[in-house]
């Protein structure tokens, strides 16, 4: 079920219904009723499915369980191996199976072995990446003696299956969504009207923004051998953009829904596009995957402590293991890739912590030598999303060469193009004017004439944009 | 708990949904009725506006055929010329297009009759099934013909028609999901800035089609995507796997003749005879027919609009006794369709049909 389907605009109400008027007595009813919906949730798409969700929160909660009672060293170590493998193995079968297989047989091909390979008609379950890696952080945490299992299942299925970000996160921890999940939960107007807030902005994100420059960007990525140098590099903020509304606007609904429930969900997003290098845009981008990535793989690894070559070595194998997370693609490894590049001379030179607090302080607007820093993070990981959105490495190349080769050519057709950049400008003018809060629209204190006009302007503006219900980017992962 | 809170949220939220829906509602109805419909050739399908161009470019074409896939399919310009009349008379152009369900299809007749193409003096247009608005209701070509007008009537047809009441309450709850679709101005962005242009499936359509004529097997042959190869492969897949059904239509078919039908008085049947005045008073002569292998619920809805209509205006090609070559297997492509073979005997027969109305009327 997709968020903005007219499915869910029955279901979401349906469950609020049920959740709070009828169940509010029992938070282990009401968990029930969240599993149970997350569940038609889920199947809705497929309900085949289903079953390695089922698969992956039985083995999970039952190595938790025994991981608690395990005494030695070894025996961890297994049952960490066995949740290891199970939610890996997963991963590795519907995601990266055919990828693997395809590239061993072209690397073989290259020196002159032909091979005929078996691969497999397999569909990648949507949403298969998150609640993995979301019940691997709970068994590592357990592992680590961080947190304590949980012996309800239910509540446990319902914490691994919870709909609002099932299917594109946030990728929760276990630390801070289990919890909620175990104590009571009350009612709270604030939040529920603040949860509806962030629904409606995420929504506008979506459908007004990153539907419309999907239009663009998909045909200039289609026509980049002909287009002129100016209008691809429309194309890549286009993209940089679309991707943004599409994936942060999932995340504030996700966000928003959880709290119409009484739950708090991360941060996922904090205006990535402000950042002022990029190791400031990788603490505002997606924060829930590379956070999960620095406490489970860089700082395992040994992260900063050891050698430039280590640190080297652990920030390539972050990013390349990132990007591969993104899709089994080699296009996803070089995305990975440049942003390792981008990243290293920071982190070698100890300053990549540099930006910790909101640009431009509380100023009104930023410093010359502030927004040339913003501007160059920007392009830099625009570029990179060159390799992202194109379908081969090849393609990605020759739509870099032609941003360069391809020469200026200002038309008519250019023009076209105008109400969407003036979008962008838009958006990134109300995303600055409140950026020291989660979502423009949070907390408004604003008269309630002016918040009802502006509520309705984009309530609107979803309704006349809308055309037919379009997934959102990020289930391909 | 306490419910006070909780409650408040529930009506004041409810509130605030149902004054954006009638402030929606409010805003999109000044907002069309001050820009007004678009026309039709901006969302109408691309091949058919590119197969109307042609057709008013080419001064001696008189004739043309207007319907769905049925007509696209089935009727062969070349046979029915040959066959109407020894003398030349008639030279056609087929104008189906996949998808012209009935209230689009009038839409599109009108269109035609008040600008009529330079030498054209017969319109020939199928009568078939009322469902399509299901899965089409947020295109262009649909949103243009949806309004609270067009609603009312076509509730009416529905409530006339036919059908059990389950059917009639599954048809309004499209039509009505189509009016809200457009009176609430969802998708009324795309729609007003839309222009179609015929796509490279519709040019190469028309390229090798034969004067618009483009049966399935030929396109299977002849098209350039893989895809609609599949495509057509598996329509076809029900009548090779289940040969029966084509027998079980052809006795729907016989059966119909014997059954009593409610006798339809309503809008739709209304719209079709002023069509006929309408094109009469402009020197053409509008002339309605029933195909062949038509669904049961297609069946249930035009055969008792045909039987309302004026016996000079309308053709029953639907009969197994009289033209069995058209529930032959050898002539048949899928259980809606006859093939390449039963697209000759079909337009054969339409032109003997419609050659002995004009005898009549002589």
């Amino acid at each position: 079920m997709l968020f903005n389907s007219i499915e869910f605009l029955l279901f979401l109400p349906t469950v609020f219904g049920l959740y709070w008027f009828v169940l509010s007595s029992s938070t282990r009813w009401q968990n029930l009723l969240i599993l149970f919906a997350s569940y038609v949730f889920y199947g809705w798409w497929d309900w085949r499915f289903l079953g390695l969700i089922a698969l992956s929160t039985v083995v999970d909660y039952g190595v938790g369980i025994a991981l608690a009672s395990a005494r030695h060293t070894t025996g961890r170590r297994l049952l960490l191996l066995t949740s290891l493998a199970t939610n890996l193995g997963l991963l590795g079968v519907f995601k990266y199976f055919n990828f693997f297989v395809d590239s061993w047989v072209s690397a073989w091909g290259s020196l002159g072995v032909e091979m005929h390979p078996v691969t497999m008609q397999i569909i990648l379950p949507v949403g298969i990446s998150f609640y993995t890696f979301q019940t691997l952080s709970y068994t590592i945490d357990i592992y680590r003696k961080r947190i304590e299992p949980s012996r309800d299942l239910v509540s446990f299925a319902a914490f691994v299956a919870f709909f609002p970000q099932l299917v594109a996160g946030p990728i929760e921890r276990a630390s801070n969504l289990l919890p909620q999940f175990l104590r009571p939960r009350s009612f709270s107007y604030a939040d529920s009207t603040e949860g509806l807030r962030q629904i409606l902005w995420g929504m506008f994100k979506k459908v007004v923004i990153a539907d419309q420059l999907a239009i663009h960007v998909d045909f200039i990525f289609a026509n980049y051998q002909t287009l002129p140098g100016e209008i691809l590099l429309l194309g890549t903020v286009f993209f940089a953009f679309q991707i943004y509304c599409d994936f942060s606007g999932y995340s504030d609904i996700a966000i928003g829904t959880a709290r119409l429930f009484g739950f708090r969900l991360m941060v996922n997003f904090r205006y990535p596009y402000f950042a002022r290098d990029i190791g400031e845009f990788w603490r505002r981008w997606h924060i829930s995957l590379s956070t999960w990535f620095r406490d489970y793989l860089y700082i395992p690894l040994g992260g900063s402590r050891g050698s430039k070559l280590l640190t080297l070595r652990n920030i390539v194998a972050v990013f390349v293991i990132s990007g591969l997370w993104h899709g089994a693609s080699w296009t996803f490894i070089a995305w990975g890739l440049l942003h390792a590049m981008y990243f290293l001379p920071f982190i070698l030179s100890n300053s990549h912590r540099s930006y910790l607090d909101d640009a431009a302080g509380g100023r009104g607007l930023p410093s010359l030598r502030e927004l040339g820093a913003i501007m160059l993070t920007f392009l830099a990981t625009s570029l990179a999303w060159v390799f992202f959105r194109a379908p081969s490495l090849e393609q990605a190349a020759g739509y870099l060469a032609g941003l360069v080769q391809n020469g200026v050519g200002f038309n008519a057709g250019t023009a076209t193009y105008l109400p969407s950049l003036a979008m962008i400008l838009a958006l990134v003018c109300v995303e600055w004017s409140y950026r020291t809060r989660e979502f423009p629209l949070s907390s408004p204190n604003w008269p309630k004439p002016l918040r009802m006009l502006i509520y309705f302007g984009l309530f609107y503006w979803i309704v006349i944009t809308s055309k037919k219900t379009t997934e959102f980017i990020y289930f391909q992962f | 708990m306490d419910k006070t809170k909780l409650k408040l949220f529930v009506r004041q939220t409810m509130l605030t949904a149902i004054g954006f829906l009638a402030l929606s509602l409010l805003v999109t109805t000044v907002i069309y009725s001050v820009l007004g419909d678009r026309p039709l050739a901006d969302v109408e399908s691309g091949l058919l506006t590119e197969k109307e161009r042609i057709v008013r470019a080419d001064s001696s074409i008189n004739t043309i055929f207007v319907g769905s896939s049925i007509t696209f399919r089935q009727i062969n310009p070349e046979v029915f010329d040959t066959s109407a009349s020894d003398s030349n008379k008639y030279y056609s152009y087929n104008l189906g297009n996949p998808g012209l369900y009935p209230m689009r299809s009038i839409s599109y007749l009108e269109h035609l009759i008040d600008n009529p193409p330079p030498n054209v003096k017969y319109i020939v247009s199928e009568l078939f099934r009322l469902d399509t608005v299901a899965v089409n209701y947020k295109s262009p070509e649909i949103m243009r013909i949806t309004g609270f007008g067009p609603f009312i009537d076509d509730l009416q047809t529905i409530g006339t028609a036919n059908f059990p009441l389950d059917y009639k309450l599954y048809l309004a709850t499209q039509y009505l999901r189509a009016l809200a679709f457009k009176a609430f101005g969802f998708g009324m962005k795309t729609y007003l800035q839309y222009h179609r242009t015929p796509r490279a499936r519709d040019l190469e359509r028309i390229e090798k089609s034969l004067r618009g004529f483009y049966p399935k097997d030929t396109e299977i042959q002849l098209t350039s995507e893989a895809e609609m190869v599949q495509k057509l492969v598996n329509v076809r897949l029900e009548l090779e796997e289940r040969p029966q059904l084509l027998e079980q239509r052809r006795t729907l078919h016989i059966d119909k003749y014997a059954r009593q039908w409610l006798p339809q008085d309503n809008p739709f049947v209304e719209k079709l005879v002023s069509l006929i005045r309408k094109a009469d008073a402009k020197g053409i002569k509008l002339v309605y027919f029933l195909p062949p292998l038509q669904t049961v619920r297609g069946l249930h809805f035009a055969y008792p609009i045909y039987q309302a209509l004026p016996v000079e205006s309308r053709i029953d090609l639907s009969d197994p006794r009289k033209f069995p070559e058209l529930y032959q297997t050898e002539n048949v492509f899928d259980l809606e369709h006859v093939n390449n073979n039963g697209a000759v005997f079909l337009s054969r027969y339409l032109a003997d049909e419609f050659a002995s109305l004009q005898d009549k009327q002589k």
